[in-house]
């Protein structure tokens, strides 16, 4: 959307990156104030129910799903925007962690991906996932309640979530960098989980 | 004596030449993101600056509009000197309403080469 302007520069790490390089203020994404908390509780309607279900092994029965029904001690969530174009960067990305996690014995049942679309509309994330051929489970936060339950952090972020006992599912990492190899991403959520 | 002189200059060398990499590195790391978002920037048909070089703008006296895209109370909390606010949404992006496309042409005139710095939260 240029409107004609010709001269036009983006900043692309933004204020945030502004305060950092130039003020050198370090206290900034205040994202990282959620580790350790609890994620919000929230439930979602599958969109691709049948493989969603046998791959987070939820009982077929079930209307919707909670992540604490989720069969794995552990769960990687991408919240994203399809709108974002870093957001449609990092999908690919997590894409190809998702393979990796289900070809490694060690992984594959102790953690699950799952994105979820913040102000995201059903249609728009089904229509997302169809596009760039998400094989993992997508969800869709409509209203932007759970984004402003953690606190409206710059997209795209991903949060490793351990579940507790108590339905209670903890933040243990959060990764609000940009994604320059998915190896780094598996280092660090090895070091978490073993 | 001699040896032992030897060995510490050997030492010191090598530390210098595993820095060097490992700052090359960290270099190359960050210009892989950049290289992608200078893609996006190409396709789109806008430029990209760094904080350093818009600093410079600033330093310089340029003549320039500052558009800061946040959420109005992110804006007024702080933001970058002489910056206007032309608050955008996500949804924004692939479609701009006639109310939003109005404010935008009133706030940066008919100039249309006119220099434009837009900005927002982060990377997203």
């Amino acid at each position: 959307m240029r409107l004609g302007y010709k001269n036009v520069y983006r900043m692309p790490t933004g204020f945030f990156g502004w305060k950092k390089d130039i003020l050198k203020h370090d206290d900034l994404v205040n994202n990282d104030q959620m580790l350790g908390k609890y994620f919000p509780e929230c439930q979602f309607v599958s969109i691709n129910r049948t493989q969603d279900y046998l791959y987070l092994g939820i009982d077929q029965s079930a209307r919707k799903i909670r992540l604490t029904d989720i069969r794995s001690q552990f769960i990687y969530v991408s919240l994203f925007n399809e709108m974002c174009s870093q957001c449609v960067e990092e999908i690919k990305q997590y894409g190809l962690l998702y393979k990796f996690f289900q070809h490694d014995a060690k992984f594959k049942n102790t953690v699950k991906i799952i994105g979820i679309g913040a102000g995201s509309s059903h249609r728009g994330v089904k229509k997302f996932i169809k596009h760039h051929n998400i094989p993992y489970p997508v969800f869709v936060d409509k209203n932007w309640d759970i984004f402003k339950c953690l606190g409206e952090p710059p997209l795209p972020v991903a949060y490793l979530l351990k579940k507790e006992s108590g339905s209670k599912i903890k933040i243990v990492s959060i990764r609000n960098e940009h994604i320059e190899s998915i190896a780094d991403v598996l280092k660090e959520i090895g070091s978490i989980i073993y | 004596m001699f040896r032992i002189l030897q060995n510490s200059i050997l030492i010191l060398l090598t530390g210098l030449v595993l820095i060097n990499v490992v700052m090359a590195e960290g270099n190359i790391t960050k210009s892989k993101w950049w290289s992608r978002m200078e893609q996006e920037a190409k396709q789109s048909g806008y430029h990209l600056i760094s904080t350093q070089d818009a600093q410079k703008w600033y330093e310089h006296h340029e003549t320039f509009i500052a558009i800061d895209v946040r959420p109005d109370y992110e804006y007024e909390e702080e933001h970058l000197l002489k910056a206007l606010n032309v608050e955008f949404d996500l949804g924004t992006r692939n479609k701009i309403s006639q109310k939003k496309k109005k404010q935008f042409l009133k706030t940066l005139g008919e100039d249309k080469s006119v220099k434009i710095l837009i900005y927002c939260r982060s990377h997203s």
